[in-house]
């Protein structure tokens, strides 16, 4: 893997400047049960094709940004800073 | 109310990072004062001989003797991070290509340096490169600069 | 031998006489100079100890040394060469696959076997390793290949502005306005315009932001009997023989399909026989070379054969890029005509010279079932070799295409893939740099004669000498230890208690100012990650402390859920910013008193309180707590007067102490560790911490599955255990239920202070109870443990409070 990933601070930089993590979930906010919370915890959409999800700059300005990645070609659509 | 003093260095007690680690082309700066600023940075200006790198939307390091008064003012906050950071400095863009894909053109600016370590790169003037990184770090990445620079025949 | 300036070690052999370069992979048949362009096998040798060498293309030069490989003997008298004569029947496509597989045991000494009967080069297992370097370049626009449409490119880019730089595999290319990288080959083409290039014993890491691949064609050879006997060449090895070296490549040649050589050889004094468009050709052996070849039945004698199967593009670059990648010159020309012959019996039809892989050899995986292009050659291992396909890939597509009566279209072609020339794995490794961590400390710890280990990134003292002596002083005297590992977190703002408050399953706002509380930190499967002690210096500001290989998840993992959630708060990582050094013993405070000002009184400074001090005259942070269980106070303060503070407390007395004595100690409070004595399925409740869970508050990371595991109860618990000191079980020590396993041991220690065997482990809740009895299993014997859920040591905590 060796895309470049837009940090909406620093611009382009090698994608291992970055910690990825993870796709955008919703936490439950009422007590789930346990079928629910188990999903929230250990599932995920994992979609071919466009997934929202976290990045940390962690070896650069340390922003913390949203990005939607075509998860079939790591092409980054777009980043934004929540 | 803690203004964290227990942050800032003791001059009369201070020990370098580096002080085991230097060798030809490697000078040490890390006795510089550095000021983490947080905030609203756009009131800040740099006294007399210091430096302000901004390297985060909101986060920049003001670098200089420490002869000033810190920055104050509303919404901007300051932490002592001088003890935090080694610095030193090298010459040759030549190095800084064996050492980080940051550019002279980039820089100021925040990346990684030797293999994954975070460093903040500034440029000096005449291929001079000034580079900060943590602490704990700071006496293996100068191990690699001075290997790099032999590398180069230096 | 001598060589002139413009030879390469190859050329300089072939004008001293040589013509076996090399002794094939499998069958060790005599190889001999056929491609003179870095691409087939033939003239690897191991040069200056470096093995792989392409002879052909590696400039001469002083001194160098020079030796084949993959021999038994010599090149021209290879004892191993009776794998050629016999070995055949025995050594069919696939043999390994169904020979040689029983008995098992014997497999080592047959892997030994073939190991040395077949290869390359050996790499060299002493002298000094070879440096590389990797350097990191930025251009806009990278030409691949600088023939002639290569170089236009580039010029042409160059006349645009930015940028521009072009590899090729050949040296004495010149620029012309932009940069050249030669020889160096480009070795494949990543993701956002990622082309690393190999310049022997430098790595450039290239980003472009337009790549132009102008690689051209590779000749290639035809497969026929014979195609692989030594004076079997193509026209480019006889150009290049002629016109750079000034050699005459043999006395008499056969030039089939190849006229642009026929001035050359006739200038260099070879006599020349041309024939066109043959429709069967083989040949023959004598004396170990060619010796005559028989074109559509017509025999002829002679020492050279110079024939082409025409010129192929040169695409695999071009096909690993993708569309973001632009190609000019022949490498997007069309395939060269197939030359179908009519192959007869006699000397082997090699179809991949580099891997011995003959004509029938894929006929056969054909028949076996392997019929199509990526089992195939997976199977006959055809395009494997050093060539990685460039001079066979065609072939053998055109083949198996002749083989299933299908056309090439239809059969396809393997994915290309880099590396597109072999690469060094040094060379790709780079310099051997490990990061590592060093405590503001560190120096010291090692002139005090430490024995250092790694905990994590970083290095930390095991002990100083004795560790029972360093025990005894923290128990009796007064020891100190380096804990400025420890990940150390300012979390500073107007919503700082209510950010803890969520993060932690335990309370934190209603922690008062000066105060420190234990937290450990839940994820919402509600799993411990961390564990370490919040303390508020003022209303809005709490410090963190963490584990020492934990200060970066647990700062990602705050800062994280700070985006998510948009709290007025701000975290700090200051773990490197500040040491801490644990100062503790019964004289403590009397060594504490001694350098400071400041009142230091049980009153003025208890047990869980925290107040800025000045010791030896810097300013630092105490905090009381009790990790290793006696009176205790960890200071905290700017990293760089660390040492000043550490030579203060030992002239004082106090005893420096590491890892392993704190270990014992703090197991003798039955302390857990995150990490050890937890793993990734422990939770709060069977861990045995009850009253970090308070419920009777709002949402926290980690509630919903708290609230599950109450009602469902645990499955496991923690538990504390004694035994006999003359037994120690090890980490991992299966604690033994009805002869079968039910639960482990995760620390244990002998303490000399009680006299015991103790230690932690995860038993069955059925027996989580105060002098239950339990078995472990300790080497081959079972041994009896008795379990207590209390501290082993000062379990009213009286010395830590004192």
């Amino acid at each position: 893997m060796t895309f470049l990933l837009d940090c909406p601070h620093c611009g382009p930089r090698d994608v291992y400047e970055f910690k990825f993590q993870g796709e955008v979930t919703t936490r439950p906010d009422a007590t789930p049960t346990q079928e629910e919370l188990s999903a929230y915890v250990y599932f995920r959409a994992n979609v071919a094709g466009v997934q929202r999800e976290w990045w940390y700059h962690r070896q650069g300005c340390g922003l913390w940004f949203l990005a939607e990645r075509d998860t079939r070609t790591n092409a980054v659509l777009s980043t934004e800073v929540p | 109310m803690t203004r964290l003093a227990f942050l800032s260095p003791s001059p009369e007690a201070f020990a370098s990072p580096l002080a085991r680690a230097l060798g030809d082309g490697v000078t040490d700066v890390s006795q510089l004062r550095k000021l983490e600023l947080r905030g609203a940075l756009d009131g800040v200006t740099p006294g007399a001989g210091e430096d302000l790198l901004r390297f985060a939307p909101s986060r920049a390091l003001l670098v200089g003797e420490g002869a000033t008064e810190p920055p104050s003012g509303p919404g901007l906050r300051v932490y002592d991070m001088s003890a935090a950071l080694a610095a030193f400095e090298f010459e040759g863009e030549d190095a800084l290509r064996r050492l980080t894909d940051l550019e002279p053109a980039q820089l100021p600016a925040a990346g990684a340096i030797a293999r994954g370590t975070w460093a903040l790169v500034e440029a000096r003037g005449d291929g001079r490169f000034r580079v900060f990184v943590p602490r704990e770090l700071g006496h293996y990445v100068v191990e690699v600069v001075l290997d790099t620079l032999r590398g180069l025949g230096r | 031998m001598t060589a002139f300036a413009g030879d390469t070690i190859g050329s300089a052999l072939y004008a001293d006489g040589r013509r076996v370069f090399s002794r094939s992979f499998k069958y060790h048949r005599p190889r001999g100079l056929l491609c003179c362009a870095g691409r087939c096998p033939n003239c690897m040798m191991t040069v200056d100890g470096v093995p792989n060498v392409r002879v052909c293309v590696e400039p001469a030069r002083e001194g160098a040394d020079v030796r084949a490989q993959n021999v038994l003997g010599s090149l021209d008298r290879d004892f191993l060469s009776v794998v050629d004569r016999i070995g055949g029947p025995f050594t069919p496509v696939g043999f390994y696959y169904r020979t040689m597989l029983r008995p098992r045991r014997a497999w080592p000494v047959y892997e030994r076997v073939l190991r040395n009967l077949a290869g390359l080069g050996r790499v060299p297992e002493t002298g000094e390793p070879r440096r590389y370097d990797t350097e990191h370049r930025r251009v806009d626009v990278l030409v691949i290949g600088g023939g002639r449409s290569g170089q236009k490119a580039a010029a042409e880019a160059a006349a645009q502005g930015g940028r521009v730089l072009l590899v090729d595999e050949r040296g004495g290319v010149t620029a012309a306005g932009y940069e050249v990288l030669a020889p160096a080959r480009a070795i494949g083409i990543y993701e956002g315009g990622l082309v690393p290039i190999d310049a022997g014993t430098v790595l450039y890491r290239v980003r472009a932001a337009r790549i132009v691949v102008a690689t051209g064609t590779v000749e290639q050879p035809l497969v026929f009997p014979g195609n692989d006997l030594v004076g079997v060449m193509l026209p480019n090895a006889v150009r290049r023989l002629v016109r750079e070296w000034s050699i005459r490549p043999g006395e008499r040649a056969v030039v089939i399909g190849a006229d642009e050589v026929v001035d050359d050889l006739r200038r260099a004094g070879t006599d020349v026989v041309r024939r066109e468009r043959p429709s069967s050709l083989r040949a023959e052996r004598g004396g170990g070379r060619l010796a005559r070849v028989v074109v559509d039945g017509e025999a002829i004698d002679c020492d050279l054969l110079v024939v082409s199967g025409g010129r192929a593009p040169a695409s695999s670059l071009l096909a690993q890029g993708g569309p973001q990648v632009e190609a000019v010159g022949s490498v997007l020309g069309e395939q060269p005509a197939a030359v179908p012959l009519d192959a007869r019996t006699g000397e082997r039809s090699f179809v991949c010279i580099c891997e011995d892989v003959t004509d029938k050899d894929l006929k056969r995986a054909v028949a076996e079932g392997f019929d199509s292009i990526e089992l195939a050659k997976r199977y006959t291992t055809v395009t494997m070799g050093p060539c990685q396909g460039k001079l066979c890939h065609l072939a053998s597509v055109r083949l198996l295409a002749r083989e299933t009566k299908t056309t090439e279209a239809a059969i396809g072609t393997t994915t290309a893939r880099p590396p597109w020339q072999p690469v060094e794995l040094g060379l790709l490794a780079g310099r051997h740099h490990e990061p590592m961590k060093r405590s503001p400390l560190h120096f010291r710890h090692v002139e005090a004669g430490a024995t250092m280990m790694w905990t994590g990134a970083w290095q930390r003292p095991f002990a100083y000498g004795d560790v029972a002596a360093e025990v005894r002083a923290v128990h009796s005297d007064l020891g100190v230890i380096d804990v400025s590992t420890l990940g150390k977190l300012l979390v500073k703002g107007p919503d700082a208690a209510e950010l803890l408050d969520r993060l932690y399953p335990n309370r934190f706002s209603d922690l008062a100012v000066g105060r420190i509380r234990y937290g450990v930190i839940t994820t919402d499967g509600g799993r411990i990650v961390d564990d370490g002690t919040v303390g508020r210096l003022a209303d809005d500001c709490f410090y963190v402390t963490t584990t020492s290989t934990g200060s970066e998840s647990v700062y990602e993992w705050f800062e994280w859920w700070n985006a998510v959630w948009r709290y007025d708060v701000e975290i700090v990582n200051v773990t490197g910013a500040l040491a801490a050094v644990n100062l503790a013993g019964p004289r403590a405070r009397e060594a504490l008193a001694a350098l400071t000002g400041d009142d230091v009184s049980n009153e003025a400074l208890s047990y869980l309180d925290a107040r800025e001090l000045r010791v030896a005259g810097i300013p630092c942070l105490a905090l009381r707590i009790g990790f290793v269980g006696e009176l205790g106070y960890e200071l905290h303060c700017a990293a760089s007067a660390a040492e000043h503070l550490w030579d203060a407390l030992v002239a004082a007395g106090a005893v420096p102490f590491g890892l392993e004595p704190q270990r014992v100690l703090r197991l003798e409070k039955a302390h857990v560790i995150v990490g050890q004595d937890t793993d990734s399925e422990s939770n709060l409740l069977s861990a045995g911490m009850p009253w970090l869970l308070k419920l009777d508050k709002g949402d926290f990371v980690g509630r919903y599955a708290a609230e599950l595991v109450q009602e469902r109860g645990v499955s496991e618990r923690l538990v504390g255990f004694t035994m006999t000191p003359g037994v120690l079980p090890d980490e991992g020590a299966q604690v033994v239920v009805d002869g079968r396993p039910g639960g482990r041991v995760t620390s244990a220690r002998v303490s000399e202070r009680l006299g015991r065997t103790i230690g932690l482990a995860w038993v069955g809740p059925e027996v989580a109870q105060e002098g239950a009895e339990i078995t472990i299993r300790v080497g081959a014997a079972d041994e009896r443990a008795s379990v207590t859920l209390s501290p082993f040591y000062d379990a009213a905590g009286e010395r830590l409070r004192s």
